[in-house]
């Protein structure tokens, strides 16, 4: 485990790079106050843009996993739970702009097919997760993806719920990530990369009743 | 040069009837955007979001989109088959040649 006061995941970012990780002229922060208030009124430089779409629907997955994060152990968990969940929006920026254009195969001459890599990440984030009691702090693409059959890595910084089997968490993840990469890519996946930086306190049940009398 | 034309907004129709697309973002640069909004008022069609960008060059049309995949749909699929769709309703009304169809998935899921 690390220790309370290790981020998560850090990054370091400076002004500038504050202003190149806007997305669509937007940061996190108001992506997450549009998300809070329903997304009303509706901003059209919000819903038309893939990037925003892209963070809104990763804010979305994270405002629940911090509603039952916070419910499990507000005392012990809330200073590391907000450094934690700072580094994850850092990172769902980051990981939600455009990027870099992967190739889709088609025969026809004509084709110019890409998915971006934004959209990648982003089915990456999706899948992570969908799987039970894991939390995606990062993802990245490692190698030339621009290429077609360039091999390449996928890197995953993960958590998990404490008491659950590590090895076993990492392969269903592995597995679930391997079918949405050959669901959505013509990527040549060479590895994916799993790091599990931290374990969390499991959201506490309320007693049932027969433990109750 | 860049245009674009009276049937743009039937190959935004075509695109999103293929299944699996969701959206159809906006894939015009601003130019291209003011263009549109003006043919928008000369034919008195309510304002396009300029999602298909259609440009006329010495090598022929080339027709530029970007969209959404939702839930379900197998994303590479989903892009080809948009291609095809743009394809086909590009021969069916387009006389001139076919330079480049960019098709580019921007969100999944």
């Amino acid at each position: 485990m690390t220790s309370p006061d290790e981020p998560f995941l850090t990054f370091d970012l400076d002004t500038a790079d504050r202003e190149a990780a806007h997305l669509a002229g937007h940061t996190i922060e108001e992506l997450s106050d549009y998300l809070d208030r329903d997304r009303a009124p509706a901003d059209p430089s919000i819903d038309d843009s893939p990037e925003c779409q892209i963070a809104l629907r990763s804010l979305q997955r994270l405002h629940g996993v911090q509603r039952s994060l916070l419910s499990s152990d507000v005392e012990r968990e809330s200073a590391r739970s907000d450094s934690w969940v700072r580094s994850i929006l850092q990172n769902i920026n980051l990981e939600a702009r455009s990027g870099r254009d992967i190739p889709i195969e088609h025969s026809s001459p004509t084709a110019k097919l890409v998915v971006t890599e934004g959209a990648v990440r982003g089915i990456l984030r999706a899948t992570g997760d969908e799987t039970p009691n894991i939390i995606v702090g990062r993802c990245r693409l490692d190698g030339d993806v621009t290429v077609p059959g360039t091999p390449i890595t996928i890197q995953i910084d993960a958590a998990v719920y404490q008491g659950e089997p590590i090895p076993a968490k990492a392969q269903a993840l592995r597995q679930a990530l391997y079918a949405a990469l050959g669901q959505h890519t013509d990527l040549t996946i060479a590895a994916i990369d799993i790091t599990i930086r931290d374990l969390y306190l499991r959201p506490a049940t309320p007693p049932s009743e027969t433990e109750q009398r | 040069m860049s245009d674009v034309l009276p049937q743009a907004d039937r190959l935004d129709e075509a695109v999103l009837a293929v299944p699996g697309v969701d959206t159809l973002f906006p894939a015009a640069p601003l130019i291209a955007t003011a263009i549109t909004t003006a043919v928008d008022a000369l034919t008195r069609r309510a304002p396009s979001a300029n999602s298909v960008l259609v440009a006329h060059e010495t090598a022929g049309l080339s027709v530029a989109v970007k969209i959404g995949v939702t839930d379900g749909y197998p994303a590479t699929e989903v892009c080809r088959r948009v291609h095809d769709a743009i394809v086909e309703h590009l021969r069916e009304y387009e006389e001139q040649e076919i330079a480049e169809v960019a098709v580019t998935v921007a969100r999944i899921g």
